[in-house]
């Protein structure tokens, strides 16, 4: 054979073995390839929404509880688009749209509004005075940070059951020491449906200092809200008109106090008191941040705050913060709750939600609307609403992050909306009529709890 | 003394000359030589004619008693000798015959001793007699040779008429009966010569060679076919027209019975022509009443003398016979057994063996001896140590969690399940139960009735039962053992590694160990031999049901590659080849059939394996994929896999192998390719809450598998190789694929021993509702918990545990199973304002308790609390919620009808796997 027929016999052969050779490696990489495209593939689960159902819209109960003569209910339709019946001690009213109208005289007893519309926004407001406070649902869980179980400074706690059905309540008290306090009859307190309990916790469990309260239930839901009488000096707090204290959010890791009324209120006997409690099983650093119309900015002369485990800290703020400062942000990495104190006003931490918020404002009262974005910059508009539905205010307000924008409103605004472009954005009403000072959060629609969808599993 | 030879022809030409010619040759010839030819086609008659014998032809219908009979008037000699045209006796044999009548005055009738004409050597008959099964019995182990072991004279009750040395006057007398034209008149003869008073003795050392033509089906002609129905037959007729008149109804129905057994039995050692003629024979018996009676007033008539019936009854063989043959027949199985294993000790101990010295002899060396040489038991102990170890001695209680459900308590509960077509599970659902509970319940009965133990035991020593089987399939394609050794440890290896364990994939874990039976039990589908191929289709349809049951995706991959099997093999022509595989590919749905049935068109079935289908796992990213793992954070590191992978990158290297290796990663890549399919294809389940992917990692296990067979094949005598050539880069990947594939293997072997069984998968008590719900749930129907979760916010999902938490099993039935939408609007309106009917309507369906999970929210536990129907129960944890519905609880809204259809297919199935497991059974050499 000639060495060229043997060269190409070889080559083809060789072609051969290395065809097949390139065929196996080929087989190889097509698993392995099959293996990372599987990889990419998106495997997101999708919820079958097929057999969904949801339940029939919940009857509202929203507790306003009694404040005294002189105080009402009112209740605000602006959140909504159309009418809203309500039902008030047994009396059936309507709201029209937009339109604010009041439900109850004031009355030592709470009123219990019934609504089946999420839209309702109530509110208690002081004929004489620019008290207001905004009135709640039941839940399962209250606090309170900044109530008072001493003579000088006495806290009745009030527990309304609007549903069906008994409910139990446990009341537990954390002090500024950390002894722990223990008294009979804060566990177990049963409450008839429709029916109120006061709890007097001077008498109960006599405490010196700022105490935090915590509400939780076993069974059923109660409304929780706190009277508050806190007397100058040694005088008994039993002679001194009776505040509102607001419930704080459930202890977090950021708060938010938004709706310090003006700076100018503040006195040397009433200096700016910020109450912090922690629940938590561990010491909490907690950082003070003053927020502005420019931004977040930690006030000088404010050093980190240590509160001891299951304790409440009292810090006395001074003058430390500006004048324009609109909210207040305590952060820490133990959840804590706090209340600012100024000028017997409480500014208490508060969860932003997200949407629209709304309130029925004090008309007595030259008031302020306050927005703090606590997470990024938002814009935000201001509309609000005389008494006969008649929009008297339409502003777009920018506010950067971090920072407490103020607008003031229309003396004839009988309630105000805000709608907020982004999430994160409190809205507080700081009111003011002569020596008396009041400050609000806006309240949200809770449409979305009205009804509960149902899924199978 | 003067003999007349007798001798019956049909068509024998072929035996005919050898038998003229060795009568011939007899050193005392008959005096007479007489032959009747019952109307041969052939030229029997001109050769006895050319031999001297004096023949008259008669009809071919004429039996061979006929045939006597019609040649008795000729005889006028004292003795008769009868014979075969196929027996052909020995030069002396005649003579000596002649000499034991001598002997024994007393005896008319001398049988010789009957050896095989062909091999001349193996014993045939030595006198015969009767055994109560109607068996005919001659005394001899089948083959036996002649060793002159029984070579006494001694009376027996017959012999047979070839070669036998009979007075004339006693043929005269007793006669053959005409009904019994062929086979078993020599019995029946002897016994009627015996009640009459004539003697029969067996002379051994004449010897008479006999092909046996009739009885082996070798002889042709109407009245010889259907040679084991018509044997039967005369046998039954013997024993029921001589026996004792007392007796007959007992014998009656003995034989009645007994032939029904026989025909069984005769079906599952898979013998259909036996079974059809014992049915044969005692129908046609039963059915023909009249002959016993017309035989036995015949006999009731002839009989001279009564003869002491003791005589007789000695002659027969004594009633445990038949017994004892049932019992030798089951030692042998057994012995048969125990030798197979016995060989293969041996031949993996060949190597080892083929180097002692030879000069020792053929001592075969004790079953324990060999057991313990033998490395695969070592491989075995050490396995199963090892998973002691890994389980931390934690082998009892119930191992629950993730994928897979707490087992019940009883394999009552299984079987329950798996009978009824109607289920209360939930809120009623008419699903089928998956097929997978049957092996369970299987294994669980084998562990006492514990099928927690079952769970545990397939979990717990996944590891070592996966080695076991892979080993098998290993030995059958390559031969060296280390190599086998490594493969198999990888494979086994693989479900804990891929994390299948830890999450409770029980279809993947079952699988994993299946698969290499299935394989082994496909390997002979392409053989050569045809019994071999249908025993190893029904072997692969049985696995593969098995599989199936398991991991019902298996299938279609079955399916496309049978169907690529018989497209190839019709190709090549072997069509004998395809009707096993369709038999193998057909078989699975038939043992399928209850579940397919019930499933319908819900061909999201098909995707999904046992367990839990709806668990969450974290989507694998591509290093788990390439690692086998089906899920991203469960399983063994991606760099303790991977190298197995390498390895077997590098056996492509490997250039004399290229045939399996390419085998093996085609599998690797249609396994890969299947996987992909599944997370690709998204799952529509009615139980399902969501459309999910399924989880894949059944298929990356059978993709390695190609891989660890390939790098398996490629080790295949590693070190020859690497000696054989020069130092070449083939070499050097192929080396360094064996090292990677080591390190691997000892690598997970550590991490399996340490850390390899944490995951979800843990022995814990059966939680999901507090303990007492589940203790008051678990037997009935009526303690049902409707379990909500969930806020105000995103909703309440729910979900009712009828007999407490899901158990194996159930999830499969409540996956297909649509949810109630009465049930659901009955959730709703427990958190409406007006629930006046809300506790009603879940008392109808059996609820008697609502439980909220931690965390229970304020909204869900408000609204339940405002129930004025429902009442504050205890709760397991703190932050639960249970509430007890204060009606009285029924079932009444739960659809109980009973579902014939199913328990029907059921019993199929039952039919078809006693079917396809007596196919699959090894064959049982033919009786000759």
């Amino acid at each position: 054979m000639s060495a060229r027929r043997r060269a190409t016999l070889g080559r083809r052969i060789d072609s051969g073995t290395t065809r097949r050779a390139l065929g196996m490696v080929a087989l190889a990489l097509a698993t392995i390839v099959c293996l990372l495209v599987a990889s990419t593939v998106s495997m997101r689960v999708r919820p079958n929404s097929a057999n969904e159902m949801t339940s029939s819209a919940q009857a509202r109960q929203i507790v306003c509880p009694g404040h005294g003569p002189d105080s009402d209910v009112v209740g605000s339709a602006v959140l909504s688009q159309g009418p809203i019946e309500v039902k008030v001690a047994g009396a059936d009213k309507t709201i029209k749209a937009q339109r604010s109208k009041r439900l109850a005289k004031g009355s030592a007893q709470s009123s219990i509004v019934r609504t089946e519309s999420g839209a309702l926004v109530a509110s208690h407001v002081e004929r004489l005075g620019a008290a207001l406070a905004g009135c709640v649902e039941a839940a399962s869980a209250w606090w309170f940070v900044g109530a008072g179980a001493s003579n000088q400074h006495a806290s009745e706690l009030v527990l309304v059951n609007p549903r069906p059905g008994v409910a139990i309540a446990d009341v537990r008290l954390i002090g500024e020491t950390n002894e722990p306090i223990a008294a009979a009859g804060l566990t177990g307190i049963s409450v008839a449906s429709g029916a109120e309990v006061v709890i007097d916790l001077p008498r109960l469990a006599p405490t010196k200092g700022q105490v935090a309260v915590e509400v939780t239930t076993t069974r059923g839901l109660v409304a929780a809200a706190m009277v508050d009488r806190q007397a100058d000096g040694s005088a008994p707090a039993s002679g001194v008109l009776p505040q509102w204290l607001p419930a704080t959010a459930a202890p977090a890791k950021t708060s938010w106090m938004v709706g310090l009324p003006a700076a100018k209120n503040r006195s040397k006997r009433r200096p700016d008191l910020l109450v912090i409690a922690n629940p938590g099983a561990t010491t909490a650093v907690v950082a003070v941040l003053a927020s502005g119309p420019t931004g977040s900015f930690a006030p000088a002369g404010i050093d980190p705050i240590r509160v001891k485990a299951r304790q409440v800290a009292v810090v006395d703020l001074g003058k430390s913060l500006k004048a324009d400062t609109g909210s207040v942000q305590v952060a820490s990495p133990t959840p804590v709750s706090a209340t600012l104190w100024r000028a017997g006003v409480a500014v208490v931490s508060t969860t932003a939600y997200d949407g629209a918020s709304a309130l029925a404002i004090n008309q007595n009262a030259d008031s302020t609307l306050v927005s703090t974005a606590t997470a990024g910059a938002a814009s935000v508009r201001v509309r609000a609403f005389d008494k006969a539905g008649q929009q008297v205010l339409n502003d777009l307000v920018k506010v950067e992050a971090g920072a407490s924008v103020l607008t003031a409103l229309p003396p004839d605004a009988a309630s105000v909306m805000v709608e907020p472009s982004a999430a994160g954005v409190i809205s507080a009403v700081i009111a003011k009529q002569a020596a008396s000072i009041g400050s609000s959060v806006l309240a949200h629609a809770s449409q979305e709890q009205a009804a509960i969808t149902v899924r199978p599993r | 003394m003067q003999v007349t030879a007798l001798l019956v022809s049909h068509n024998g030409a072929r035996w005919l000359p050898a038998v003229v010619d060795g009568v011939a040759k007899s050193t005392y010839l008959p005096d007479s030589l007489l032959a009747v030819d019952t109307g041969s086609t052939d030229n029997s008659a001109s050769i006895l004619r050319e031999a001297g014998w004096r023949v008259g032809v008669v009809s071919k219908t004429t039996s061979y008693v006929d045939a006597v009979k019609l040649a008795l008037p000729d005889i006028t000699t004292e003795w008769v000798w009868l014979l075969h045209d196929d027996s052909n006796p020995d030069p002396e044999a005649l003579e000596l015959l002649l000499a034991a009548s001598q002997q024994h005055p007393g005896a008319q009738i001398f049988g010789p001793k009957l050896r095989e004409w062909p091999s001349l050597r193996r014993l045939l008959e030595l006198g015969v007699t009767i055994s109560g099964t109607a068996r005919r019995e001659n005394g001899l182990e089948r083959g036996e040779y002649d060793q002159g072991q029984h070579d006494d004279q001694r009376e027996a009750l017959a012999v047979n008429t070839a070669g036998m040395l009979v007075r004339r006057e006693v043929l005269a007398t007793v006669g053959f009966d005409a009904e019994l034209p062929i086979y078993g008149n020599d019995i029946d003869f002897g016994w009627r010569a015996a009640k009459a008073g004539y003697r029969t003795i067996v002379v051994p050392e004449a010897v008479v060679f006999h092909v046996e033509a009739a009885a082996r089906g070798v002889r042709d002609g109407e009245l010889a076919d259907h040679s084991y129905r018509r044997q039967r037959e005369a046998g039954l007729y013997t024993l029921l027209v001589n026996g004792s008149a007392l007796g007959l109804p007992w014998r009656f129905l003995r034989l009645f019975f007994g032939s029904l057994i026989r025909v069984v039995g005769n079906l599952l050692v898979r013998a259909p022509r036996e079974a059809l003629g014992e049915l044969g024979a005692v129908l046609s018996t039963v059915g023909r009443p009249w002959r016993i009676l017309r035989g036995r007033m015949w006999r009731h008539r002839r009989i001279v003398t009564q003869s002491d019936a003791v005589r007789t009854a000695m002659l027969l063989p004594p009633w445990w016979l038949p017994y004892r043959h049932g019992l030798d027949a089951v030692a042998d199985f057994f012995s048969a057994l125990l030798s197979v294993g016995r060989d293969t000790a041996a031949r993996s101990n060949g190597d080892s063996l083929a180097h002692e010295d030879d000069e020792l002899g053929a001592e075969q060396p004790g079953l324990i001896r060999l057991l313990l040489r033998n490395p695969l038991v070592w491989l075995f102990i050490a396995s199963f140590a090892l998973a002691a170890i890994a389980a931390r001695g934690d082998f009892g209680g119930h191992l629950w969690g993730g994928a897979l459900p707490a087992a019940p308590e009883t394999t009552g509960w299984w079987w329950s399940t798996y009978w009824s077509g109607n289920h209360t599970l939930g809120t009623g659902s008419s699903a089928p139960a998956p097929t997978y509970l049957v092996p369970l319940m299987a294994l669980s009965t084998l562990l006492g009735d514990h099928p927690a133990w079952a769970i545990s035991t397939l979990f717990l020593l996944s590891v070592p039962l996966t080695v076991l089987s892979a080993l098998r399939f290993l030995r059958r394609l390559i031969t060296s053992r280390l190599a086998a050794f490594w493969g198999a440890a990888a494979y086994g290896l693989l479900p804990l590694a891929s994390g299948a364990v830890a999450q409770g994939r029980l279809g993947t874990v079952v699988a994993a160990l299946l698969l290499p039976w299935v394989a082994t039990s496909a390997l002979p589908l392409l053989g050569p031999d045809p019994d071999g191929r249908w025993r190893a289709a029904w072997r692969t349809g049985l696995g593969g049901a098995l599989l199936t049951a398991f991991v019902p995706p298996m299938y279609p991959f079955a399916l496309l590659l049978g169907l690529a099997l018989i497209g190839w093999s019709l190709n090549k022509g072997a069509t004998v080849r395809v009707w096993p595989l369709v038999a193998a590919l057909v078989s699975v749905p038939a043992l399928l059939l209850p579940w397919i049935a019930g499933v319908g068109t819900n061909w999201s079935a098909w995707l999904i394996e046992a367990g839990r289908a709806d668990i969450e796992f974290v989507k694998p990213s591509a290093l788990n994929l390439l690692s086998g793992q089906g899920a991203g954070e469960v399983g063994a590191p991606w760099w303790l896999v991977v190298p197995i992978m390498v390895a077997g990158l590098m056996a492509l290297a490997r250039g004399d192998k290229q045939r399996g290796v390419r085998g093996a990663w085609i599998v690797a890549l249609i396994g890969a390719l299947f996987a992909l399919g599944l997370v690709i294809l998204p799952v529509h389940l009615p139980g399902m809450p969501s459309v999910s992917r399924a989880w894949p990692g059944a298929f990356l296990i059978l993709s390695y598998s190609g891989i660890v067979t390939a790098a398996a094949i490629g080790g295949d005598g590693l070190r020859v190789w690497i000696r054989s050539g020069a130092f070449s880069w083939r070499q050097a990947l192929v080396a360094l694929g064996a090292v990677a594939g080591l390190l691997g293997v000892v690598g997970l072997t550590g991490w399996w021993v340490t850390v390899g069984l944490t995951g979800p998968v843990q022995h814990q008590p059966v939680t999901g509702v507090p303990r007492y719900m589940t203790e008051l749930a678990y037997d009935r129907d009526d303690n049902a918990v409707l379990v909500v979760q969930g806020d105000a916010q995103n909703g309440v999902n729910y979900r009712v545990l009828r007999h407490g938490p899901w158990r194996v099993g159930d999830e499969a039935i409540a996956m297909l199973t649509p949810p109630d939408d009465q049930v659901t609007a009955m959730v709703a309106s427990l958190f409406s304002s007006k629930q006046l009917r809300a506790s009603a309507q879940l008392a109808d369906y059996g609820i008697s308790y609502v439980y909220v999970p931690a965390p229970a929210r304020g909204a869900i536990t408000g609204a339940l609390d405002a129930s004025t129907s429902l009442s504050r129960a205890s709760a397991a944890r703190a932050r639960d919620a249970a509430w007890r519905v204060q009606t009285d609880a029924s079932t009444q809204a739960i659809d109980r009808t009973s579902q014939p259809l199913r328990r029907t297919l059921i019993g199929l199935q039952i039919l078809f796997f006693i079917t396809v497991l007596v196919m699959a059974a090894p064959s049982r050499r033919r009786q000759s």
